[in-house]
């Protein structure tokens, strides 16, 4: 019923639909996904998908069918591009010069720290968006890989920093 | 991420039910038939031919098929209308006995299946079985295109076997030769061509959705 106010330009509808499926949807992704570090981004390639597909929704038949092939069908895409973009990475050796990461003082000692011990692919994309804020496509261009696979740098990396961040917070 | 969506939501072109977008397709298709044999007219005994079982067994078995492989693509480009393997078999099934039925109703005693001179025949065929396919085809590919295949390669290929299927229809009943080889490399070949090709039309066509 709020699919179909949604297909008729109903927001309110839409996001209530939209805050209605997340929860299950994204249970549906992480149940499948074994890499929890794609779970966010398999989730969100699977809303912008539906978002893509509401109009193939027909009102008069049930909604489970069509959502989860909708969901399924994207997951498994997002999944077979990434693992793409895994393939063609390509380890850098050495790290471009960049002035932001220096211990100036502008950033948190622990945090620098950090920054440095994370692996050196994930740690460029952090930089390029975190530190020199450039924007995702940007980042990309200059990295010359696609948008998606700065995403999954850069959420990589995020959870390096967390995790290393929070042993250190432990240990003080 | 929510908010984003919400905010480019607007009202949508909502779809056809599937029984809808099929019974379409099937009546313009038929139109175009129609035309196009008014046209070209008929075989002359075909008012003869309408009495022998052969002949209509092929007639209904290719029409069945068209039918059956319409609905699948219809099918299979809405997400959660998809057929199960019971549908594809039976599909696959229809296919064959169409390709076995002029190997066991239409060989002539004592002659041997001569493919080049079949082909060479029926070059004109091959054409013609071709161009009356491409506009139900065109036809069933605008329909498709306004739902959501996830597979629009497979969506393609049984939009090409319906749609050629329906070609190789027109031809037979325009066509005075009922031959094996003939109808065989002349007009259910040009089907399985165009299937081949329906399949990379249609990834890129019925892809297009999600750009």
């Amino acid at each position: 019923m709020l699919l179909k106010r949604a297909q008729a330009g109903d927001a309110e509808a839409y996001r209530r639909f939209l805050d209605e499926i997340g929860p299950v949807l994204f249970n549906f992704v992480r149940r499948r996904v074994f890499n929890q570090e794609m779970v966010r981004d398999v989730y969100q390639e699977v809303l912008l998908t539906l978002h893509k597909a509401r109009h193939s929704y027909e009102p008069s038949r049930p909604l489970g069918p069509w959502l989860f092939t909708v969901a399924r069908n994207s997951m498994l895409d997002a999944l077979g591009r990434n693992r793409k973009f895994a393939e063609r990475e390509v380890p850098t050796e050495f790290l471009p010069e960049s002035s932001e990461v220096e211990k100036d003082g502008s950033l948190d000692d622990r945090l620098y720290q950090a920054l440095q011990e994370i692996s050196p692919l994930n740690r460029e994309a952090v930089e390029m968006l975190k530190l020199q804020g450039l924007s995702l496509e940007e980042a990309a261009k200059r990295l010359k890989i696609s948008v998606a696979a700065v995403k999954v740098r850069a959420h990589r990396g995020y959870e390096q920093l967390r995790k290393l961040l929070t042993e250190a917070k432990h240990e003080d | 991420m929510v908010d984003q969506l919400v905010s480019q939501n607007g009202p949508v072109k909502k779809i056809w039910p599937a029984w809808a977008q099929w019974m379409a397709w099937l009546a313009l298709s038929a139109g175009c038939m129609a035309l196009l044999l008014l046209k070209m007219g008929i075989l002359n005994n075909f008012e003869e031919l309408r009495h022998q079982m052969p002949p209509m067994a092929f007639l209904f078995t290719a029409f069945l098929g068209a039918a059956l492989a319409a609905w699948e693509a219809i099918s299979s480009s809405l997400p959660g209308r998809q057929m199960g393997r019971g549908y594809r078999f039976l599909e696959v099934l229809v296919l064959l006995a169409l390709l076995l039925i002029p190997f066991l109703f239409f060989v002539k005693g004592g002659e041997g299946l001569d493919i080049v001179t079949a082909c060479r025949n029926g070059w004109g065929c091959i054409q013609g079985a071709s161009f009356a396919g491409i506009l139900p085809w065109i036809l069933l590919g605008f329909i498709l295109s306004k739902n959501a295949s996830f597979h629009p390669g497979w969506t393609g290929a049984w939009s090409g076997v319906s749609a050629f299927l329906l070609g190789a229809i027109t031809i037979q009943i325009h066509c005075p030769n009922w031959e094996t080889g003939h109808m065989v490399f002349a007009h259910l070949l040009p089907v399985a061509f165009f299937t081949f090709l329906t399949t990379f039309a249609g990834a890129y066509w019925f892809s297009r959705w999600r750009q």
